[in-house]
């Protein structure tokens, strides 16, 4: 979120742009440009929720699930944002939108109290406090009143909570008898409740089904979202469901920026923006710090340090299970202790490229459900094994890199740096596989493509390709004399026996085949070395009029597309 | 009173004991504090110190006076003292059921009645007749609003106001209990009524975080604080994020709390720094300020114009009773209304003390 930063110095919002553009106008010369905030916000969450893929996504008990919205219905919708205090939105649509709610007890209430309360030094240390706490020393639960028991007749169970830091009074203890822990879970649980309450009730009152929480309260922290879920599920008797935002920190900024008209961003969609996870990504936990990185030097040198100084923070560390609420998302979180992490849930957030130039391939059967990976990451064998063989790969991926590059110093030094970032990555996402979004093979290799060039590696096969290049194209005469003499019956028979160099021998073979028939033939190919989806594919008005799409080779066909839908008959090969 | 509907598979409390049996106690245990409501006879004029509200006068067939004591749950000892002291009071009366036996029995309510069964049992040899919380709060509110005149009234701006409730246009109103935690219930009748929400931030919040903070000894000593205390050292107000403007375009106010404690996360201040009086205003506005929201939101849904606060929290507090009015009032933009109940902390255990015979107390107390 770089880019957005600095836009976030011309472009203000939040109530601090009001208080503070004296000092900004005094001290850079800078005057805010004074956003409605409400406005910001707004617009921040209509553009993240249109055009980045898989944006929001629900977490009950631990579990993360990603949503993908169709963006010819996402409104009316509630926006939560959970700054200081809480602004409870409802979007009717673009630029239509009333604040409906709110209430003061917010982030800034959950700080406050909470730093009276423990001392803490900061937000982020109460938040890895409540981590390890137990909420059950401080909270009078129903059981508590009830000697135990349930009070079934109006759905309350012994482990409800009856009234938040009741037991606290007690007068044979005092603040200093309580561990922080146990202050900082109550606190959390006692706030995210109330504002799932209230949102829900929001929402009730003008028939929301969805509900969307941003702002910098949640911080990505699964036990605060699983608390407002659990809230919003429990009132809702499963009717409403809270979801959020992966760059739920930056509606605010976003929506600023989204003010500049003349970018024109307001039409963007969901296929005209890539994300892509710098190297810095899998160590910020989403937001940059230190200086920026310029030229590949610094980029290479910033990773040596960076591994040497810190290789401990690369290496996987412990995990506690994924589910951190256990039944019914009011009992205390299950991980604690052994956790070396603050939160298994921290979410990364990478760089927006805008490419505005990509369409949406005219052939599928239906794009707004057009999922392009046949493996879905979040199976857990299926992630495993998928780390196991790139992992053991990467050695070789390396010296083929190095070999493109004419095998210099300095591409060996690249190649290390890449090497050393493309691990960090692997264990960051083996970590929380779900920190860069919904993760797909295809995210994945895109993602080691992504890394290789941001080391300078063009084209790490290049070499290897250019060597079956040249021997594919001294047998392709030979093979389309012997196509030729075949009858059709024995062409149809010797498909499989192309194989190898596909392209040359396959597919160019087929594309003569088919143009001698008269019919016409569109080759597509990728403009990077990469795996990319069919979303990037160009020339839509041609292809649009075809009959037939022929998707060839192992990136287009089997861990991408296998599952794809085409309006008109489709050969994977 | 009319006769309420028993659940099935319950006792029936059906009596056929004579009018003059008179003397009763009743008792809610809730999580803090433990209510009694008992009966005596005209001629009794003793006021116990612990009596929370001055006796209620009752003249019809019966001669006598409803007392209304309060007792803390953690100091449960005192509460079987004194019934031990009264015991020859409770003499003579005998569960329906048993019209042979000579066990003595209670009528109870709240969570403790349950969770000090054996306790009672014990030290007293009484058994506790347990009633349902929420029928006895049902009871004991519909109770008050249908038999005791100049029961409700309206508080704002430090203005008291009695409000007359026509008996034939009560129903449905929203009951707001504030214990430890808050129950809010939809009355449509007697015994006709819905749980809807409910909220852990209640009296128990207040105290308990109050507690903590201020070390005060006592609840009402903790009210008394926040008289003299001033919310805004540690609320973050709306004028203190917009520079002291109004951020009128969404219908803030510069005084409007934006986040409540949102100025205690400064680094120059610790808890020390802070005075117990400003802690204690900020802490009843924060709780305050979110039951009448909540409350108000599910008077919305249905449609709901009357909600009636009660609940030992209230304690006829006047900024407590203020802020509720504040906050029901600003959010319903003033078409909700909020009242107050003047024995407002004894709802359960007046329902609890109903529930002894439907039939003669029908009528008895509605002086």
């Amino acid at each position: 979120m770089l880019l957005l930063t600095s836009w976030f110095f011309e472009k203000a919002t939040g109530g601090g742009a009001y208080k503070f553009a004296d000092l900004f106008k005094e001290k850079l010369g800078i005057s805010l440009d004074k956003e409605d905030e409400m406005n910001c916000l707004v617009a921040g969450a209509n553009f993240l929720l249109k055009a980045i893929r898989h944006e929001a996504f629900t977490h009950m008990e631990g579990q993360k699930e990603f949503v993908q919205i169709d963006q010819n219905d996402l409104f009316p919708y509630l926006l939560v944002n959970i700054g200081s205090g809480v602004s409870i939105i409802k979007v009717d649509g673009d630029g239509k939108f009333e604040r409906v709610s709110g209430t003061n007890v917010g982030g800034g209430t959950y700080w406050g109290l909470g730093r009276l309360l423990t001392k803490c030094k900061s937000f982020d240390e109460l938040l890895e406090l409540s981590q390890r706490g137990d909420n059950r020393t401080i909270d009078m639960l129903v059981g508590d009143i009830y000697g135990g028991m349930d009070y079934n007749k109006i759905g309350l169970s012994a482990s409800t909570i009856a009234s938040s830091f009741g037991k606290a009074i007690s007068d044979k203890k005092e603040l200093d008898d309580y561990s922080p822990e146990d202050i900082s879970l109550s606190l959390l649980r006692m706030i995210s409740y109330n504002i799932g309450q209230i949102a829900y009730l929001n929402a009730l009152r003008f028939g929301l089904k969805r509900i969307f929480f941003g702002g910098f309260f949640i911080r990505g922290h699964a036990y605060t979202m699983d608390t407002i879920s659990f809230a919003v599920h429990f009132w809702s008797k499963g009717n409403a469901q809270a979801m959020f935002l992966r760059h739920e920190g930056f509606l605010g900024a976003l929506g600023a920026f989204m003010s500049y008209e003349t970018h024109g961003l307001d039409d963007l969609m969901v296929h005209h923006l890539v994300e892509r996870f710098p190297m810095g990504a899998p160590y910020t936990g989403g937001s940059i710090h230190g200086p920026p990185l310029g030229d590949l030097n610094e980029k290479i040198s910033w990773m040596e340090k960076f591994v040497l100084k810190g290789t401990e923070i690369t290496a996987p560390v412990p995990m506690a299970p994924p589910g951190t609420t256990g039944l019914g998302g009011f009992e205390v979180p299950s991980s604690k202790g052994g956790t070396l992490r603050p939160d298994a849930s921290a979410l990364n957030v990478g760089v927006l490229h805008l490419v505005p130039t990509l369409e949406v391939f005219p052939l599928l059967a239906d794009p707004k459900t057009y999922e392009p990976n046949t493996i879905d990451l979040a199976d857990h064998s299926e992630l495993e094994y998928w780390f196991t063989v790139l992992s053991e790969h990467l050695p070789d991926l390396v010296d083929k890199a190095v070999a493109s590059e004419g095998g210099t110093d300095d591409a060996k030094r690249r190649g290390d740096a890449f090497a050393r970032a493309f691990s960090a990555h692997l264990a960051r996402l083996m970590e929380e596989p779900a920190a860069y979004g919904k993760l797909g093979l295809a995210n994945l290799l895109e993602l080691r493509e992504e890394c290789l060039r941001e080391f300078q590696f063009v084209d790490a096969y290049r070499s290897i390709k250019q060597r079956e290049n040249e021997a594919s194209l001294a047998v392709l005469s030979d093979l389309l004399v012997e196509i030729d003499s075949m009858t059709e019956d024995e062409s149809q028979q010797n498909a499989k026996a192309v194989e190898g160099a596909d392209v040359i021998l396959g597919m160019l073979p087929l594309a003569r085949e088919l143009l001698r028939r008269g019919t016409e033939v569109v080759l597509v190919a990728n403009s990077l070395p990469a795996l990319n989806d069919v979303t990037a594919m160009e020339l839509p008005d041609i292809v649009a009029e075809a009959a037939k799409v022929i998707l060839e080779g192992m990136g287009r066909a089997i861990h991408t597309n296998f599952n794809a839908r085409f309006k008109c008959d489709a050969l994977k090969e | 009173m009319d006769r309420r509907e028993v659940e099935s598979g319950r006792n029936s409390p059906e009596s056929n004991q004579p009018a003059a049996q008179i003397s009763r106690l009743a008792i809610d245990i809730g999580g803090s504090l433990i209510k009694m409501v008992y009966f005596s006879s005209g001629n009794d004029n003793s006021v116990d110190y612990r009596e929370e509200k001055s006796p209620l006068a009752v003249s019809t067939a019966l001669e006598g006076k409803l007392h209304f004591l309060k007792f803390e749950t953690s100091k449960i000892n005192d509460c079987l003292d004194f019934i031990s002291s009264r015991k020859q009071l409770l003499g003579g009366w005998k569960h329906d059921d048993h019209p042979g036996s000579d066990e003595k029995f209670i009528k109870a309510t709240g969570g403790g009645a349950y969770k000090f069964t054996n306790l009672f049992k014990e030290k007293l040899g009484i058994t506790l007749d347990k009633e349902d919380e929420m029928d006895c709060l049902v009871t004991g509110a519909n109770f008050l609003l249908k038999t005791v005149q100049r029961e409700a009234f309206t508080y704002m701006d430090g203005h008291e106001e009695f409000v007359q409730i026509d008996h034939n246009d009560l129903y449905p109103y929203l009951l707001v209990n504030i214990g430890s935690g808050v129950s809010m219930i939809k009355v449509d009748g007697d015994g006709k009524y819905e749980r809807v929400s409910g909220t852990s931030v209640g009296g128990g919040t207040f105290w308990g975080l109050g507690r903590l903070l201020t070390k005060c000894k006592s609840f009402d000593e903790l009210l008394e604080l926040s008289h003299r205390g001033n919310n805004r050292v540690l609320d973050m107000l709306v004028g203190d994020i917009y520079g002291g403007t109004d951020y009128s375009k969404m219908g803030l106010s510069s005084t409007t709390i934006a986040s409540s404690f949102g100025k205690a996360i400064s680094r120059d201040k610790e808890l020390e720094d802070y005075k117990p009086e400003d802690i204690s205003r900020s802490l009843l506005r924060l709780i305050s300020n979110n039951i009448g929201q909540i409350a108000y939101l599910n008077a919305l849904r249905f449609g709901l114009k009357r909600i009636f606060f009660g609940g030992f929290f209230i304690r006829g507090h006047a900024y407590t009773m203020d802020t509720i009015s504040v906050a029901v009032h600003f959010w319903s933009k003033g078409e909700a209304k909020a009242m107050f109940l003047r024995h407002e902390g004894f709802l359960g255990a007046l329902g609890a003390f109903a529930s002894y015979e439907k039939r003669n107390l029908d009528g008895l107390l509605s002086n």
